[in-house]
């Protein structure tokens, strides 16, 4: 406990006050016991004093503590042993004693305990004299505060880790104090918005870069998102503002702010932000992209949908310049002698170009020539600047500065081309031409499409014209000869002429059908649509009908008594239609009823016959192309099984239905309705 | 005699299928009428005179369109009073006949009964005196 028996230290005052029992305690305090008392109950401390050489005459419990030596260890020992190895060889320990001698002094650094291992202390040096004010020695009181340098050694590493994220992280960092003037500014915001903190420490971060909304427009801010969020303290995430660089320029970020607490209350926030130009703009391109690729599926289909050529290339350039967003687009077609092109749809033109179907030359002046010789599609970035070609003063009177150009290919020649024309300078991307060849190659497809129709309708007429020509003079024949044999008396002579005739209107007949379906086929069916008497038809058709056939008697019931609208002719051929089967199918009935009715808004013609019957499985069976009823012993009925089905396509293209009421064995009556009016 | 001898009406048959000019040639002149036929346009553009009663146009003959000639026809003072009677193999050429400027229409293979009350209906009150 006590140390005695040591060299005494004088010159040590403290100065306590004790409330204590003035006798003991005046003794008490007056003795060295009390002061070592004292200074053993510092044990948090290591208090230790040394002569003026820094050997160590005394020590306290919190010295060994501390520094780990017991006082026989230590006593008369350099107190220099407490220094690290590196101190001692820079002579800390005597440049610590020499600064003490001139009144105190305090450090803090590394110490070294008994056992080698370091601690951080903070110590105070002070000299001690004795009464005559000589130096005789130092009194070291030091203090370990190695965790508290820890603590702050970690905290310095979390502050500089803390500076590493935050200097170089890719996304732009702003902090703002409470006010919103901004406190730190990472590289990442400095380079987006071309200020440094220096620049703009002294305003408010609202008026510095969100000024402005991009239309120009004020952008007050009572308005600004982050000012509401700071305001009601709630963070935004992933919000999309506009700012403003250092230059003026806008540029678009996605931002998220978050408000920085201390005791409850705003400090300050974290806005954090990341210029999205470049996101936006492959958003954009990409948005292009699809609209494009829409388009040109559109543009298929329509296409396909056999629509006329010549409102097809309508939209086609309509859509293009849309899609494009170019001014002007245009479809030219090349004349045949390859010398000319012609303007075949336009838009942007004035009316009269496309109107007047303007000519073109396809010399390699004219872009569309130059195209056309290059084989492939052509970019013009300038046309005022080129000096090939120089293009159709058409052109150039409308200011045309960019242009595209694609061919429209055709099987053998090209057919034309296709072109995209701006007034302002345009970048055309490798999309765009693939976007505008897409276009120009459906072009290809639907004038491909048309010209085969057209080949095929000219096949058509020959053929019908081919077929008829020798029918008509053989039914010319024999309705003179027959005329002529009448006149004499010749009566089987007769007899066998008429059924000479009316396989000739059979042939017809067939003929007829083949050319009908082939129409039908390539949705040409076309009707001569007028008012006509309903009954003056069926009364005709009823009568050449009954020259047939004398087996048959054909009888009418009721009346339209009224005009009915449709093409009188095609009308009469599903009435023959219906008809001829009637007779067809009841060999060995002896009569055919025919049916009038007016079912407003329709007509209804019904044709009943009394012979073998539909059955219920073939009914829907007998209005397709080509079926054809087999009759008792599998005999096929003549026919090519087209009538039915033609009568139906007419029927039903000019609004009205074709059904069959039939039972196997109780004969067949076949109707239809047509509407009474356009 | 004193009577006016009435004029046997002439018809001429435009077609180029020389079988149907004859059979039309035959089946007309039983009937009583005056045939004239033209195997191609060419002849009838370079009609001057000698005009026919009654035109049966056929609207197709190798390379010369009927409608072409009608159009022709109609539009000449001296001939524009001719009926014309187009005939075809497609009976949906009708509208696209009459739109020509064409009287009537026929379609092919035709009814002789059909083809003669046409006939009647435009041309005037002769005395026909037809064979059969």
């Amino acid at each position: 406990m006590f140390n005695i028996g040591y060299q005494k230290t004088d010159g040590i005052t403290l100065d306590i006050s004790l409330n204590m029992n003035q006798t003991s305690t005046l003794q008490f305090r007056a003795s060295e016991d009390f002061y070592r008392l004292v200074i053993e109950s510092l044990d948090d401390y290591a208090i230790f004093t040394t002569d003026i050489k820094g050997i160590v005459n005394s020590w306290n419990s919190g010295a060994q503590r501390i520094l780990g030596y017991s006082t026989d260890e230590i006593m008369g020992r350099d107190s220099a042993l407490f220094f690290t190895q590196e101190d001692i060889d820079t002579g800390i320990p005597e440049q610590e004693l020499k600064l003490a001698l001139n009144g105190r002094f305090s450090d803090e650094r590394w110490h070294v305990r008994k056992d080698g291992s370091q601690f951080w202390g903070v110590g105070l040096v002070v000299s001690l004299k004795d009464e005559a004010g000589k130096i005789q020695g130092f009194t070291k009181i030091m203090r370990d505060v190695t965790e508290r340098r820890q603590n702050l050694e970690d905290l310095k590493y979390q502050s500089h880790i803390t500076q590493l994220i935050t200097d170089n992280a890719s996304h732009c960092l702003i902090f703002i104090d409470k006010h919103g003037y901004p406190t730190y500014l990472n590289p990442a915001a400095t380079q987006a918005t071309g200020y440094t903190l220096e620049d703009i420490r002294r305003k408010h971060l609202h008026q510095v870069i969100h000024h402005h909304r991009p239309n120009g427009r004020d952008y007050p801010l009572n308005e600004c998102p982050i000012d509401h969020a700071m305001i009601s303290m709630t963070g935004i995430k992933n919000g999309e503002e506009v700012f403003i660089r250092r230059s003026g320029s806008f540029f678009p970020v996605s931002f998220s702010v978050t408000p920085i607490e201390k005791k409850g209350q705003l400090n300050g926030a974290l806005v954090e932000f990341e210029d999205i130009t470049a996101r936006k703009k492959a958003q954009q391109t990409l948005q292009l992209r699809v609209a494009q690729q829409e388009t040109e599926a559109q543009l298929g289909l329509i296409a396909l949908s056999g629509m006329d050529l010549h409102d097809l290339m309508k939209i086609a350039v309509t859509q293009v310049a849309k899609v494009l967003q170019v001014e002007f687009t245009k479809i030219l077609e090349l004349e045949p002698d390859g010398n000319f092109f012609v303007i075949r749809a336009g838009y942007g033109w004035d009316e009269d170009i496309v109107f007047n179907e303007t000519r073109i030359e396809a010399t390699s002046e004219t872009q569309a020539g130059y195209t056309l010789k290059a084989n492939g599609p052509v970019i013009i970035k300038n046309l005022q600047k080129v000096k090939h070609p120089q293009g159709h003063p058409i052109l150039r009177n409308h200011g045309i500065k960019s242009s595209m150009t694609v061919l429209i290919p055709g099987k053998t020649n090209t057919y034309g081309v296709l072109g995209a024309h701006t007034t302002t300078i345009r970048n055309f991307t490798k999309d765009d031409t693939n976007f505008m060849q897409a276009i120009a190659n459906v072009l290809a497809l639907a004038i491909e499409r048309k010209k085969l129709e057209e080949h095929k309708d000219e096949f058509l007429g020959i053929v019908s014209h081919e077929l008829k020509t020798p029918i008509t003079s053989l039914k010319a024949y024999a309705q003179v000869l027959q005329r002529r044999f009448d006149k004499e008396g010749h009566k089987t002579a007769v007899e066998h002429l008429a059924k000479m005739d009316d396989q000739i209107n059979k042939l017809t007949a067939l003929i007829g059908d083949l050319l009908d379906i082939t129409k039908i086929e390539a949705g040409r069916l076309r009707f001569n649509e007028d008012y006509f008497d309903a009954d003056d038809l069926i009364s005709e058709i009823i009568y050449q009908t009954q020259l047939t056939t004398n087996k048959h008697k054909i009888i009418r019931h009721g009346y339209a008594k009224r005009k009915i609208f449709g093409d009188r002719e095609r009308v009469g051929q599903v009435l023959i239609n219906l008809l001829s089967n009637a007779i067809k199918y009841s060999p060995y009935a002896n009569q055919i009823k025919v049916f009038t009715e007016i079912e407003d808004p329709f007509i209804k013609i019904c044709v009943q016959d009394f012979g073998v019957g539909i059955s219920a499985e073939k009914q829907p069976l007998i209005f397709e192309r080509f079926y054809r009823e087999t009759g008792p012993a599998q005999i096929t009925y003549p026919g090519l099984g087209l009538g039915l089905y033609i009568s139906k396509e007419i029927v039903q293209r000019q609004g009205g239905k074709v059904w069959v009421e039939s039972k196997k064995g109780n004969g067949s009556s076949f109707c239809f309705t047509l509407p009474l009016d356009k | 005699m004193t009577a006016i001898a009435s004029k046997t009406p002439k018809i001429l048959v435009a077609d180029d299928d020389p079988a149907i000019l004859e059979a039309l040639t035959m089946m007309l002149e039983d009937q009583g009428y005056q045939v004239d036929t033209a195997v191609n346009g060419e002849a009838i553009y370079k009609m001057e005179k000698d005009f026919p009663d009654l035109l049966l146009l056929d609207i197709w003959m190798s390379g010369t369109d009927g409608r072409d000639i009608c159009r022709h026809l109609k539009q000449k003072k001296i001939t524009k009073d001719i009926p014309i009677i187009m005939v075809s193999a497609n009976k949906d050429t009708e509208t696209i006949a009459r739109e020509s400027g064409a009287d009537d229409f026929i379609a092919k293979p035709f009814d002789m009964d059909v083809l003669l009350n046409k006939l009647k209906e435009y041309l005037p009150k002769s005395s026909l005196i037809p064979s059969i």
